[in-house]
């Protein structure tokens, strides 16, 4: 087992009196690829910045390359920071930079603070920058973008420049916040590939947080599941296999996924049958003007346990959160099944 | 007893309010003082970003200099209507080049130009530097090794002192002009007469009072504007509240340091 080259005990946070991360451990060393998940909320962007150093922790350490980051001066942490990558969830582009000067950034500055000085070698080095924005803008299907401004990109467009930055100065360190976040099943494909290919698997560790899970498998080693600030689950693909937790198994089996988002209109499961529409007005496309739920499980033996009246609806969308613990109000008869939706169902007229 | 109750239980919330809000400014000022110290601090030895310095003189002083030149003249032209009554029922024409002259080089043209710089160039600045901390862009400058005092903070204080400098020193050239086409144009008095007065009058340290009004205005305007920009959380809203709160607070320092130049340079 090699030294972790990013290690964090006993990490705690707080945001005024809600603790977002509370007592997190993680090791992460050469070569690993490891996948952080967990349900909106859970800390994970929280996590992965207090990874990077940029968050304090109120408790606990983060140690990278064996250096504690509350330990160091401006310049050692600069010298820390100068081997991470970093893709942000809302792209973090430079505003008032194009789109090569943003992904050019970091050799730019690096070269400012090689001292290479003006004349012959500064120009060799700009065009040698300029060659590898072309390269890693090809890389991510974004050939001949250079001059466009962040602004006149989609938002697709933007994460993959954002990728390209984080990646160009090849880091030993790359943390990516959501990579495929608000982007289409085939470049979220192509971007998962590119996360792998450009792992550098001899020198450093890729940490992702991201909600694409099925993309995620192949390509992680090693899964975090955070829940409520905790890790409530730490291994590899095998182990969530095997874990007995509902809410590993929910996350990490794609079946129990897919019924989690089924949106098979509602009456045809068993799961909603108890259901009960009353007074369902057609004509308005507007939200609900009421929405009761009573409990009512001793009505139904599969245990939807709900009843629900809307009024003046014409369509609503029904969520249960598969994820939490049944409650006295909400007896859950069954454990849900493949063909069981849990998640979400879409009522229609 | 019970309306003692009740009077007791308002006095005490009154003292609450006024404690929080007494806690709340010293919070500000010590939050300011620091932020003015860790600037200071990036200046030695100046690491500058040349491109980022360079960027924010051009944004800060060219794009600025032709509202300033408007406020400047319309500034000037008011003084000159409002001396003007006095002068011309006292028959004393021959003062109101000084007078204008003297009110808009030492005290109201600085003050002006120093309001409409804050509105114009501290809220985008506290505007820019917002968003750029709720769309992480700051977060990312630290991820590459980049210190946002070095590389953001200290070009805009620099720009802001310097060209509010400049900005003063030529927005009192155009105030004067401004007063002597009014003073032709309302009081009949040439404008070469005008500006004769306004040599004559040797106002020379009002001239320079004023210059550095503006520059102390610029590093006040600079400090606050950095201030709540770095300091906002919220998004959308937050970025809004801030540019809010630096505008109020930056032309209360205007005054406030408008006293304190004031008041030291006649003590020296």
């Amino acid at each position: 087992m090699t030294a972790p080259i990013l290690a964090a005990q006993g990490l705690s946070k707080c945001f005024g009196s809600r603790k977002v991360i509370d007592g997190v451990e993680l090791n992460a060393s050469r070569g690993e690829i490891v996948g952080i998940v967990g349900p909106g909320g859970a800390g994970k962007t929280v996590l992965l910045k207090l990874l990077a150093g940029l968050i304090t922790p109120d408790e606990g350490t983060v140690h990278a390359f064996g250096n504690d980051f509350a330990g160091l001066d401006a310049d050692q942490r600069a010298a820390v920071w100068e081997r991470f990558g970093v893709l942000f969830q809302n792209y973090a582009l430079f505003d008032f930079m194009t789109v090569g000067e943003n992904i050019g950034f970091p050799l730019e500055q690096r070269r400012r603070g090689d001292e290479v000085g003006k004349g012959a070698a500064a120009a060799a080095r700009s065009a040698e920058i300029a060659s590898r924005v072309a390269v890693r803008l090809r890389e991510v299907d974004l050939p001949g973008t250079q001059h466009l401004y962040p602004n006149e990109l989609s938002g697709g467009m933007k994460k993959r420049v954002a990728l390209a930055r984080a990646t160009i100065a090849d880091a030993d360190v790359l943390l990516y916040d959501d990579p495929t976040a608000g982007l289409d099943p085939v470049t979220s494909s192509k971007i998962f590939a590119l996360i792998e290919r450009l792992h550098p698997v001899r020198t450093g560790i890729t940490v992702v947080v991201s909600h694409d899970i099925d993309r995620m498998l192949p390509v992680c080693q090693r899964f975090i599941l955070l829940d409520k600030g905790r890790i409530r689950f730490e291994g590899d693909r095998a182990a969530a296999d095997r874990s007995t937790d509902k809410m590993v198994r929910t996350f990490f089996d794609s079946s129990a996924r897919l019924s989690g988002s089924d949106k098979t209109p509602i009456g045809v499961h068993r799961q909603f049958s108890s259901i009960e529409l009353l007074s369902l007005k057609g004509g308005r496309c507007s939200p609900p003007s009421s929405l009761e739920y009573a409990p009512s499980g001793a009505q139904s033996k599969q245990g939807g346990g709900l009843r629900r009246k809307l009024r003046g609806v014409r369509s609503i969308s029904i969520l249960s959160d598969p994820l939490s613990e049944p409650t006295a109000d909400e007896p859950t008869a069954d454990e849900p099944t493949a063909d069981e939706p849990t998640a979400a169902s879409r009522v229609s007229r | 007893m019970n309306v003692l109750a009740w009077a007791g239980s308002a006095i005490a919330s009154g003292i609450r309010d006024v404690g929080r809000s007494a806690i709340s400014v010293l919070e500000e000022l010590g939050a300011l003082t620091i932020l003015s110290g860790r600037i200071f601090r990036s200046f030695i030895p100046p690491t500058l970003d040349g491109r980022e310095t360079w960027r924010a003189f051009y944004k800060v002083g060219v794009k600025s200099y032709a509202i300033v030149v408007m406020t400047a003249m319309f500034t000037g032209a008011i003084m000159v209507i409002q001396a003007g009554q006095f002068v011309a029922k006292a028959s004393a024409t021959s003062f109101v080049g000084w007078a204008a002259g003297f009110a808009v080089l030492a005290e109201i043209g600085p003050v002006l130009i120093g309001l409409m710089f804050s509105g114009r160039v501290g809220a985008n600045n506290t505007a820019e530097l917002g968003t750029m901390v709720v769309t992480e862009q700051v977060d990312a400058l630290r991820a590459l090794a980049i210190e946002p005092m070095h590389y953001l903070v200290a070009p805009r204080v620099l720009a802001m002192v310097v060209m509010l400098f400049l900005l003063t020193a030529l927005g009192d050239l155009f105030a004067l002009l401004g007063g002597a086409i009014t003073s032709e144009l309302l009081l009949d008095v040439p404008m070469r007469v005008f500006i004769q007065q306004v040599v004559d009058a040797n106002l020379v340290d009002e001239y320079l009072l004023g210059l550095v009004k503006g520059s102390v205005f610029g590093l006040s305007i600079a400090i606050v504007s950095c201030h709540f920009g770095l300091t906002v959380s919220g998004g959308a809203v937050g970025v809004g509240r801030a540019v809010n709160n630096a505008v109020v607070v930056a032309a209360i320092g205007i005054f406030v340091t408008d006293l304190a130049v004031g008041l030291t340079w006649n003590f020296l």
